[in-house]
């Protein structure tokens, strides 16, 4: 009988590789190419450690997370940002080896969902592929997707086709958009990190999709422009990140609006509306001009170019360039064409709207009152409904209340004592000032408070009660917070600078 | 806290409320004896209004009519009091006397809907012949008996006995004013007419059902206090309005606040957090951060509380609304920078004209004014609550952000002009998606209400209208004549029978 068992699994074998030569050359060439991935293909187990927003001086709630990844050139292990973020521990499996090796983070890239990974132990790479990268697949294209996705416990390939090629947003840092690939293979947790493989090549990295329940069949991966430039930007060793222009448009399809400017027909462009001061663009393009031509690319009425045959929007110059690069605009101004340059940079002000991972959250805790800056890390943890906060931050960038306040400090909680009792309508307002300085970042707020004083009086952004903190009660209700509340840490003014949480 | 309102205030009345009829059972151990049936059944009427609002988001439309049934009391002067929200928009107002079934028409002849009351007349006085008008109780206790009155569909009364549960400056309906109101314990029958339920107490009106909830058998009622000041403030033929003074206050609890502000006492005084600017208190010398310590010559509690005669500790609110009419001078003691002063402060109505988002627009069309398909309106809390209940969330926050700090951000009187959307054509397109943008100038001309606009389109710049906003794209250009051309197209394609309109008043 134990005999019976392996033969039948013989006999199983044999009849798919006989199938396979009598069927077609493709279903071969697949064959091959599933082995060749299969031993590419890395399971990612990885033990992170999120932050607590809501207690920020604990390390944070402990977690186990699974992905995929595969192996590239350089010894390296290519996977998604969101499977390693806040990683504390990883280790990677490879399909028929028991051993687990555990692993590092190299590169990490939140604002792209990209990561690299190394091992230190170099037997790991025994017997492994390595795989190459292509180039941006066709419309309805076939796709396999390869990766360890929940269902059981070995490798699994789907295989799509390619339904979309557009700009949308990674919903990892929950701002940035750059180029993805909607592709109808059935992608599941567990798939995040995986190759997506055309022609034995690389075309992607599976990276975010929908559940069921909204859309079927609709994945997303990372396609190869956007996994080139994290390549190419950490080449220095260091990623930087993308660069933006920073600047509004509107479109010129109007007719008035194009009499106005004195357009002629066959001039096309868009025409800026507002300028980022603190963004490249600053002091080169000013608002009423026409962007006619970006490098050498006419721009289209609504902000395209055509770039390698694709009609794309113009802001895909950018996405593939780096910090310190320069684009170069075609403008009207006033009736004059003229070339300008603009070096480019990130755009801090923004870095309010991403979500953060990797850094333990900055705040300040004085007698009971917890001060944070505003983020979108913050407005998760405490589900931020006030109006008053919500609409500073909205229009942080818009209406340049970065230029008054690098950052936007918020009573964001409190711990309940003596000291603070009558404080509760308070929380979740912006600090304004304390003891008449104004609070521009969350160094000011701890400095404010290191001052020697009878008195602290805290005010707030809008009609509200100012907060009376008398200095000799602030010892023994500190004493008291502290141990009450198992406070390990007071405060985490973070790397220095004002513009990243 | 709006002078009144206050969370902290009204939970505390709430908490002692309840106290105090815990405590009145267990002493007494007694139920007072019921309220007798009352008699002048014939002076209430029953109301079946049919109401048309507007749509905001097509102002030049109304939405499909809506009926509403309730009661009307005859009061003084041949009156007959509804509540304000029985008969806003109304276009049709039928009155039937229950006992004899006889029908008349009838019209709005003044409406408050801050306090959430108007008078109606019947066409034909001769209705009214011979009844005899309900007289008011104007005072109340924690533990009264009342009983509301009730019809069946075939006119036979139903009574149900309630009981007050507490006393308290409320919030009204818009959310924009707080008068004094009853909370009385009761189980309300299910007929159709809840709008205006009569509540009685020794043959008196001492109010009108305002809200119910069937769930916790909370009715809110609006005393026989407030209506007696709608309908006194009516006597001279002209309707002034409550008068407010026109603060916004939060209770000085926290004692490191109180011996920062110096106040040496334990129970004393409020923070003056707001002034609305142009009203009484702005003019006659208030000031956010004062501490209030007295009105006339009622000690204001760190609550915002005092002692009233009638009805005992209620918030300082009902001395600036109800207790007095516009144009009354109240004195303020007043702490600032830790001295003791007195202010004299006038108690003005503050007229919806001078919002510069009006709190509710009913009863008079929005206004609107459509160039070349952009569709101009001024922002209005009505306007927002086209976003449906969860409008504070909904709604475009900017808008929302300029209706909640109004009296800051604009002059009073002044007005938020907003192009609210766009009718697709030939001329705007590329505009297309812009909307929900306030309106800051246009050619030249700063926009402060909405009658700025076409004068300011009537002076087109080199023959391009020049139109900037508050927020991204800043500033749009269009063509004189195309936006011109344009409008008859417009009106026909859209099948619109005005392009503008504007309430003269």
């Amino acid at each position: 009988m134990r005999f019976f068992g392996a033969s039948k699994l013989n006999c199983y074998l044999k009849a798919a590789v006989i199938l396979g030569i009598v069927l077609t050359a493709v279903t071969v060439s697949v064959g091959i190419e599933a082995e060749r991935v299969r031993k590419a293909l890395v399971r990612i187990v990885v033990t992170s450690q999120t932050p607590d927003y809501r207690a920020p001086w604990k390390p944070g709630r402990i977690r186990r997370g699974v992905g995929s990844g595969f192996v590239i050139a350089g010894r390296r292990i290519m996977t998604n940002a969101h499977i390693v973020s806040n990683f504390k521990f990883m280790t990677l499996d490879k399909d028929g080896d028991p051993r687990k090796y555990p692993a590092r983070v190299l590169h990490v890239a939140h604002d792209c969902d990209l990561a690299l990974l190394e091992v230190a132990d170099p037997s790991f790479f025994d017997g492994t592929e390595t795989l190459e990268f292509g180039g941006i697949p066709e419309l309805h294209s076939t796709v396999a997707t390869y990766g360890y996705p929940i269902g059981g416990d070995r490798m699994s390939v789907t295989r799509g086709v390619v339904s979309r090629v557009e700009f949308r947003s990674y919903s990892h840092s929950g701002l940035d958009s750059h180029l993805t690939v909607q592709i109808d293979a059935a992608i599941n947790p567990g798939n995040s990190g995986g190759p997506v493989v055309q022609d034995g090549n690389v075309i992607g990295v599976v990276f975010q999709g929908y559940s069921g329940a909204i859309a079927q069949n609709t994945g997303y991966m990372i396609p190869v422009p956007v996994i080139s430039r994290f390549l190419h930007d950490i080449n220095d060793q260091k990623y930087d990140g993308y660069v933006e222009l920073a600047v509004n448009y509107i479109n010129l399809l109007n007719p008035s609006y194009r009499n106005y400017l004195s357009l002629a027909p066959d001039l096309t462009g868009v025409s800026v509306t507002s300028v980022l001061e603190a963004g490249s663009a600053a002091g080169v393009i000013y608002p009423c001009d026409v962007l006619l031509k970006i490098d050498g690319h006419p721009i289209t009425n609504d902000g395209h170019i055509s770039l390698d045959g694709k009609y794309v929007q113009m802001e895909e110059i950018v996405e593939r360039k780096y910090h310190g690069d320069t684009v170069t605009f075609s403008i009207l101004r006033e009736r004059q064409h003229l070339d300008v340059d603009v070096t480019l940079k990130a755009a801090w002000p923004y870095t309010i709207f991403t979500q953060k991972y990797d850094l333990q959250p900055r705040f300040v805790l004085f007698a009971g009152l917890l001060f944070q800056p505003m983020s979108r890390n913050l407005i998760n943890a405490y589900k931020a409904s006030d109006l008053d906060l919500l609409y500073h931050y909205n229009v942080f960038v818009t209406d340049e209340i970065y230029r008054e306040r690098p950052e936007i400090i918020v009573l964001s909680d409190i711990l309940p004592d003596p000291i603070n009792a009558y404080f509760e309508s308070l929380k979740m307002s912006m600090v304004d000032e304390i003891n008449g300085v104004t609070i521009r970042t969350l160094k000011d707020v701890a400095r404010a408070f290191s001052e020697p004083a009878d008195r602290f009086i805290v005010r707030m952004v809008g009609d509200r009660l100012p907060i009376v903190l008398e200095a000799d009660r602030i010892p023994v209700a500190r004493e008291r917070i502290l141990k009450q509340y198992q406070v390990t840490r007071e405060q985490h003014l973070g790397d220095g600078t004002a513009r990243y949480d | 806290m709006i002078e009144s309102i206050g969370i902290t205030i009204r939970w505390q009345t709430a908490f002692r409320a309840s106290m105090a009829a815990f405590a009145f059972l267990i002493v007494v151990g007694n139920v007072p004896a019921f309220e007798r049936i009352p008699r002048n059944l014939g002076s209430i009427f029953r109301v079946a209004v049919t109401s048309q609002r507007y749509d905001f988001f097509r102002p030049w439309d109304k939405r499909n009519p809506s009926s509403k049934e309730g009661l009307g009391i005859l009061v003084r002067n041949n009156r007959i009091l509804v509540t304000a929200r029985l008969v806003a928009d109304a276009t049709y107002i039928e009155l039937e006397a229950p006992a004899t079934g006889e029908k008349v028409l009838g019209s709005v002849e003044a409406i408050d809907h801050l306090a959430d009351l108007a008078v109606i007349k019947p066409e034909d006085s001769r209705f009214m012949w011979r009844l005899k008008p309900w007289r008011l109780q104007k005072k109340a206790k924690l533990d009264d008996q009342l009983k509301a009155i009730q019809f069946e569909g075939n006119g036979t009364p139903i009574f149900t006995d309630g009981e007050i549960k507490s006393i308290e400056v409320a919030g009204y309906p818009h959310g924009e004013s707080s008068f004094l109101v009853y909370r009385v314990d009761i189980s309300l029958a299910q007929t159709g007419s809840s709008f205006t339920v009569p509540f009685v107490k020794r043959g008196k009106l001492a109010g009108v059902l305002m809200e119910y909830s069937r769930n916790s058998r909370n009715a809110v009622l609006i005393p026989g206090v407030v209506i007696d000041h709608f309908l006194t403030d009516l006597e001279d033929g002209h309707y002034d309005g409550f008068p407010r003074a026109g603060f916004e206050f939060s209770p000085l609890e926290d004692p490191q606040l109180r011996r920062f502000v110096g106040i040496d006492d334990n129970d004393s005084g409020v923070y003056i957090t707001a002034v609305i600017p142009g009203s009484g208190a702005d003019i006659d010398g208030l000031k956010p951060g004062d501490v209030l310590l007295a009105i006339d010559q009622y000690a204001i509690d760190k609550y915002g509380q005092y002692n009233d005669k009638d009805f005992g500790r209620i918030s300082l609110a009902h001395l600036t609304t109800t207790h007095a009419f516009a144009g009354n001078l109240r004195n303020f003691k007043i702490l600032r920078d830790g001295q003791m002063s007195f202010l004299t402060v006038h108690m003005n109505h503050i007229s919806l004209r001078d919002y510069p988002s009006a709190p509710f627009v009913i009863d008079e069309p929005p206004e609107y004014f459509i160039a070349g398909g952009l569709v101009f309106q001024e922002l209005s809390r009505q306007y927002l609550k086209e976003w449906g209940g969860n409008w504070a969330s909904n709604a475009p926050r900017r808008l929302v952000y300029y209706d909640r700090h109004q009296w800051d951000l604009f002059e009073p009187g002044s007005r938020i002009v907003i192009l609210s959307q766009i009718l697709p054509s030939g001329s705007n397109i590329g505009y297309e998606d812009l909307r929900y943008l306030p309106v800051t100038e246009v050619n030249g001309v700063k926009v402060r209400r909405l009658k700025d606009i076409p004068r300011a389109l009537s002076i087109p710049i080199d023959g391009f209208h020049h139109i900037v906003f508050a927020e991204n794209p800043k500033k749009i250009y269009l063509e004189a004549t195309a936006l011109e051309a344009e409008n008859a197209v417009i009106k026909e394609r859209f099948g619109l029978t005005n392009l503008l309109r504007f309430n003269d008043n």
